[in-house]
């Protein structure tokens, strides 16, 4: 135990304080008792990182399964130690914020910072964890209390299929990437992650590379909303606003991007690889960008920005793995700007959605409505909130003098950059990529301006709305604010927060890499008449034209919503219920007999498939005895008898018939000189019989006095049945027996004094098995006895 | 022959116990006596799992090896005490409401447990098959306990009939291989069967025993018997058959497949694979449609009973430990659900998942235990689920990844339809929103059901070393 573990403990065994807090200071805020912990917790994180910004890197290890070598191990490295900071930083704000957002009154309050805690810790151990399993176990963690705070207003049944959604797409992947790791695992022998690293070499030339590549990236792609699986985070959006600010779009939904950075030094550099990241991710910052414009929901469109967001850091992340195209990793600025870019805008993308969202939220809290045909004119009305949302969509919208105009602007050189490389077919496809991000920009640009314009300016309608707006409680506004002034911050700063913070996080990525001798310059707003420049304006022209020009535009990008993913997903659940329904009505009917067919195909199956499959068919007839007179017989009249147990008209004959069967089985024993067995057989097969017809008279009438019709199948089975078994006992008989078992015989005079093989085997030989067989009776006996005393007391009570 | 009685100590004293509680079934005639006569039973069933904790460490074997007494026994041993015990207390008020003034009931429940210990135990095939019958005539009549019910008697019969179809089966299977190598005791086959000596005669026995024992583990394509039998069956009973039964039959199908058959272990491997696939594509599957809640849990139990076979695939110590460990979780989280069954039952008189509609409301405890249970059975982490089927997966890596994938595919599965009964416990409204009043004692077992899977799912070493241990004494003999 480290003081690192109990920071990423600490979350979970707050939890066991909340209820009480809550129960207890019913009238203080719970928010108030949470909002200490992540500030303590980010105040630990921020000591650490002049410490990580030279170089070193921390580790500790606890043991916990040590029987699977599954060890607590915690690592921290710029990486790592930038998501703890956005995890708790962003956390404190959240809480702070939701102690003005959710009322103490009316909501259930201790259950919703008891899901919000259980993900902070989960968040906190999945960027922490060295272990791949310890991360697997943080990661469904996070999709769980994920399911719990998007279902918070449970009544809803939006937020309950919403939460669902969440949880099915999220834990699919999860499950994805544990496959995808274990097979890592199974390559290297560790489930470390940075002895897995060190193995690259040995993983790259596995067969099973690819499928694990694969696997994983289904689970990054899952996570942070990629397309296809992105249809799942605008349905999130039914959480609580502080929640969609805090996991849907600066906390759980990077997790994905976590892990493909995480892993980029073993993948990286493949070509499979870097098309599926870069190209996944270009089409989702485009198709996200697209469909963004047309949401009149002001939060689904943040929704469907943050995955076209998500999908920007994921496109640099691809564009930069390229670096390990030479072993292990060059570190020349042609590849490492679009790392750079990509942690660059990780970081301001969770400084101005954050903000955006709490504006949002406002909006939604004060005027009781997020749909932008019911807003209008709250410019004059709530004058804080709209700087802050102007502050936050330019910043989105790549403008300056906000971060977001910095790394947009990196975005543009990473891009450009692809095109250079040489490598992976780039040299013609890389053209593309440029082209594709520009018009998604656009596309950027122009849900910013509505996002901005819409609800502000124009007229403001109070009869379209349930509430009389006003401006925020104050309360509601520092924390927007507080990220908002980060937004400028960084654009006036950005050099000092890529010493701290994103210089170790790309050596954490790219290992050779050094700030020093990095070769990139120095971040700057103005670096003269460049392409990007060109790009940038190019945009904005572009995108006021397009925002101009909008009203026509809805009609266009509109899909028939039979063939969206949304329908698709909806689609397999159905069709699979479907599936699943047909099957079990077709065969679970309750039928015994149905199931006796079953059960003896399967047996056919098995037993006459292993006959045929080893080949052991054979039998030799040669050694046996000449079949008697006798033995014809028996043999036929047998069979006679068992004809008639199945065409007896009435009951009584058939069990009669049944009862000769068995008195002939001993007539076989006699011929085969076997006197004691045959008189056990006797004995046996009269008191069954006896047993046999007294039921009979309890037995309700027959229905059909004629016995049934012939049913074809029935009698395939029973035959299937007859000649495997038949031909069981045939294989049997050729095989070569062991000793003799005529010692018993011997024994059972001499030792045992007994006359009679059968007796003496019961009871000597066998005795603690016979007693146990009584015991076995007893308790049949029992049985009967009991069922007879409900009968006789079920008819009392008639 | 000199015979140390004292190494059957649980087993005498588990038949002394029965047959007290029988007498005193019968002896007093009250009403009022139904409620101690349980307590006593409890309290006879603690004394005895004491008495078998206590030959924890002991390596022995009676006449000559018709009984074998190692740690895996003992394990397998508590584990059916165990989970008689909880059930037994948990299910204490559901058996005097509804199953009154026969109290046959507690001394039948001993005597199938006895029936486990004697399998478990057995160390041929005889004494096998004897245990067998014990519990399985038990649970006959366990399962048409319910006189009124309709359902009871009609499970009682089908359970009755396709036992004795599987019993033949076995029955069957075990006299081919003895015929195949002329002993009936699993320590000498080992010895016999080795991988040059297999005559196809002891492969037909083997496949034979693979459909036999298919039945008491309800493994498709032989689970017919399962969804039926348990909605039918009492709740308890119900309960008892998908932990106790199933763990013991896995205990000696371990006995005889790993301990007695290992040389032929390239021959029921893959058979056995392909049926634990079937058994998880199955039973997660068909339990997606079901409105009944027992018949989900039965054919989620026939999905688990297809992790479960999967650590039989290796015949290694790895894997045993992994199916003693999974045994042992998924008796916690069986017990939780089922316990909540019977509550709800109680008071709602229904099984179906409808009536569990705003559950958290009427009962918070049970929602959550219940929501519990099932995330465990789904193997979410961190609940102990997760961690026994980790170590069960990891054992078959190497040969069987493609079982990997499906076991992992099909636990996505198996969280949706896990969902639905989270969903509608939390979401729906309540038709009746009086709470649900549990006696102290459902609330004792539902807490320690719910303690057992979340420790175990964080801090699995303990349970881990043990069954660790346990599963090395397998291979010592």
């Amino acid at each position: 135990m480290s003081w690192l573990h109990l920071l990423i403990l600490s979350p979970f065994i707050y939890t066991i304080l909340i209820p009480f807090l809550y129960k207890s200071f019913r009238r203080i805020h719970t928010g108030w008792f949470v909002l200490p912990l992540p500030l303590i917790l980010f105040a630990c994180l921020i000591k650490q990182v002049k410490i990580v910004a030279k170089g070193s890197v921390l580790s500790y290890v606890a043991r916990w399964i040590p029987s699977l070598g599954i060890d607590f191990v915690v690592y921290l490295d710029g990486l790592s130690l930038m998501f703890g900071l956005i995890i708790t930083g962003v956390g404190a704000l959240v809480v702070l914020y939701s102690v003005f957002y959710l009322a103490k009154e009316r909501e259930a309050l201790h259950n919703f910072y008891v899901y919000l805690l259980l993900f902070m810790g989960a968040m906190l151990g999945l960027v922490f964890a060295e272990n791949v399993l310890v991360l697997y176990l943080f990661w469904e963690l996070t999709s769980i209390s994920s399911f719990l705070l998007i279902a918070f207003w449970y009544q809803r049944k939006s937020s309950c299929y919403g939460a669902q959604k969440a949880f099915m797409i999220t834990v699919a992947g999860g499950l994805a990437m544990l496959a995808g790791v274990l097979l890592l695992a199974n390559i290297t022998g560790t489930f470390s992650i940075q002895e897995m690293i060190s193995q690259f070499s040995l993983i790259r030339n596995n067969p099973t590379f690819i499928a694990a590549m694969l696997l994983l990236l289904l689970g990054a792609f899952t996570k942070s909303a990629q397309f296809p699986f992105h249809i799942w985070l605008p349905d999130a959006m039914e959480a609580p606003t502080p929640i969609s600010a805090y996991l849907h779009s600066a906390t759980m939904v990077k997790a994905g991007i976590y892990l493909i950075a995480r892993f980029t030094p073993i993948f990286g550099g493949s070509m499979l690889w870097f098309w599926l990241v870069t190209g996944v991710g270009l089409l989702t910052l485009f198709w996200a960008s697209l469909v963004a414009i047309r949401q009149v929901d002001l939060k689904a469109m943040l929704a469907y920005s943050t995955v076209g967001q998500l999908g920007l850091i994921i496109c640099l992340l691809g564009i930069g793995s390229a670096a390990f195209y030479y072993g292990t990793g060059v570190t020349e600025p042609l590849y490492t700007t679009a790392i750079l870019a990509a942690i660059f805008h990780l970081v301001n993308h969770s400084t101005f959605k954050g903000c955006l969202f709490m504006v949002v939220g406002i909006i939604d809290h004060e005027a009781g409505t997020r749909d932008i045909r019911r807003l209008g004119g709250l410019l004059n009305i709530m004058p804080v909130t709209f700087t802050l949302a102007v502050i936050g969509g330019f910043a989105m919208a790549g403008l300056p003098p906000f971060n977001g105009f910095l790394s947009k602007e990196m975005f543009f050189t990473g891009v450009l950059n692809a095109s250079q490389f040489g490598i992976f077919h780039l040299e013609t496809w890389g053209k593309l990529i440029p082209v594709v991000a520009w018009i998604a920009s656009i596309f950027t640009f122009v849900y910013c301006l509505i996002f901005v314009t819409r609800p502000f300016l124009g007229k403001h309608h109070p009869q379209k709305l349930e509430k009389i707006t006003r401006e925020a409680h104050l309360g509601m506004l520092i924390s927007p604010a507080l990220l908002a002034s980060l937004v400028i911050l960084f654009f006036f700063f950005p050099n000092d927060l890529a010493k701290y913070i994103l210089y170790p996080t790309m050596a954490a990525i790219l290992p050779g890499f050094t700030a020093i001798d990095s070769g990139l310059g120095p971040i700057r707003a103005w670096h003269g008449w460049t392409p990007e420049l060109f790009m940038t304006l190019g945009v904005v022209t572009a995108g006021l034209v397009v925002y101009f020009a909008f009203r026509k535009w809805p009609r266009i990008i509109r899909l028939p919503s039979r063939f969206t993913w949304n329908a698709l997903y909806d689609g397999i659940l159905e069709k699979t219920e479907e599936l699943s329904g047909r099957v079990t009505g077709s065969y679970m009917t309750g039928r015994l007999r149905d199931y006796l067919i079953y059960i003896f195909v399967g047996f056919i199956i098995l037993t006459a498939g292993t006959m045929v499959i080893n080949g052991s068919f054979a039998f030799d007839l040669t050694t046996n005895s000449p079949v008697l007179f006798y033995e014809f017989v028996l043999f036929f009249v047998v069979i006679g008898a068992a004809v008639l147990v199945l065409r007896g008209r009435t009951r009584l004959a058939s069990v009669v018939a049944l009862g000769v069967v068995g008195y002939l089985i001993a007539g076989f024993y006699v011929i085969l000189r076997a006197p004691d067995l045959a008189l056990t057989q006797i004995v046996v097969e009269t008191v069954t019989t006896v047993l046999f017809l007294l039921c009979l008279y309890f037995l309700p009438r027959w229905n059909e006095e004629k016995p049934e019709g012939f049913r074809r199948f029935d009698f395939v089975i029973a035959l299937g049945v007859g000649l495997t078994v038949t031909s069981l006992a045939l294989a049997a008989s050729g095989n070569n027996l062991f000793d003799s078992i005529s010692w018993f015989y011997e024994q059972a005079y001499e030792l045992a004094g007994a006359k009679n093989i059968v007796n003496a085997i019961l009871v000597d030989f066998r005795g603690f098995d016979t007693m146990f067989e009584i015991l076995v009776l007893c308790i049949g006996g029992l049985g009967v006895h009991t069922l007879i005393k409900l009968y006789l007391e079920g008819r009392k009570s008639k | 022959m000199h015979i140390d009685y004292s190494l059957l100590s649980t087993e005498i004293a588990l038949a002394i116990l029965g047959l007290i509680v029988f007498t005193l079934g019968l002896t007093l005639p009250s009403r009022s006596t139904n409620r101690g006569l349980g307590a006593f039973a409890i309290f006879g069933l603690l004394i005895v799992l004491g008495i078998t904790v206590s030959f924890w460490g002991t390596q022995a074997e009676l006449l000559a090896g018709m009984y074998l007494i190692d740690n895996f026994s003992v394990f397998f041993k508590i584990l059916a005490l165990v989970a008689a015990i909880l059930i037994v207390f948990g299910t204490m008020s559901y058996a005097n409401n509804n199953l009154s003034r026969q109290l046959e009931y507690y001394s039948t429940i001993i005597f199938a447990t006895l029936g486990m210990i004697i399998m478990i135990s057995a160390g041929d095939f005889i004494t096998l098959y004897i245990g067998l019958e014990l519990m399985t005539v038990s649970f006959i009549i366990l399962v048409a306990f319910r006189k009124t019910d309709g359902h009871s008697l009609e499970a009682g019969i089908k359970y009755l009939i396709l036992a004795g179809v599987s019993s033949a089966v076995l029955l069957y299977g075990l006299s081919l291989i003895y015929g195949a190598t002329g002993t009936v005791y699993i320590l000498e086959l080992a010895e016999l069967v080795t991988a040059g000596t297999i005559s196809p005669l002891l492969v037909f026995g083997l496949v034979l025993l693979v459909a036999g024992f298919g039945f008491k583990i309800s493994a498709a394509p032989f689970h017919m018997w399962a969804p039926d039998v348990y909605e039918g069956a009492p709740t308890p009973i119900t309960a008892y058959l998908a932990v106790g039964s199933k763990a013991a039959s896995f205990a000696i199908l371990v006995r005889v497949f790993v301990g007695g058959l290992a040389g032929m272990q390239e021959q029921w491997a893959t058979l056995l694979a392909v049926l634990a696939a079937i058994s998880i594509l199955l039973g997660n599957l068909v339990a997606i449609p079901q409105t009944n809640i027992k018949r989900m849990l039965a054919y989620s139990s026939i999905a688990q009973a297809g992790y479960i076979m999967v650590g039989l695939l290796t015949a290694s110590p790895e894997g045993i430990k992994g199916v003693m460990f999974y045994a042992f979780i998924y008796l916690f989280a069986t017990i939780g659900a089922f316990v909540v069954v019977c509550a709800v039952y109680e008071k709602t008189k229904s099984d179906e998942i409808a009536s569990y509609a705003g559950l958290s409301q009427r009962s918070p405890l049970a929602a959550a235990v219940m929501l519990i249970s099932l995330l465990s059975m789904a193997g979410i982490p961190p609940l102990a689920g997760f961690v026994g089927k980790f170590y069960l997966f990891t054992t078959i890596t190497d040969n069987f990844m493609w079982l990997v994938y499906i076991g992992l595919i099909m636990s996505m599965v198996s969280v949706y339809y896990y969902l639905r009964v989270a969903l509608v416990m939390y979401r729906d409204e309540p038709t009746d929103p009086t709470p649900i009043k549990m006696g102290a004692a459902v609330n004792v077992t539902l807490i320690i059901a719910m303690v057992a899977t979340l420790v175990l799912g964080i801090y699995p070493t303990p349970l881990s070393e043990l069954s660790n241990i346990a599963a090395q004494s397998f291979f010592t003999w």
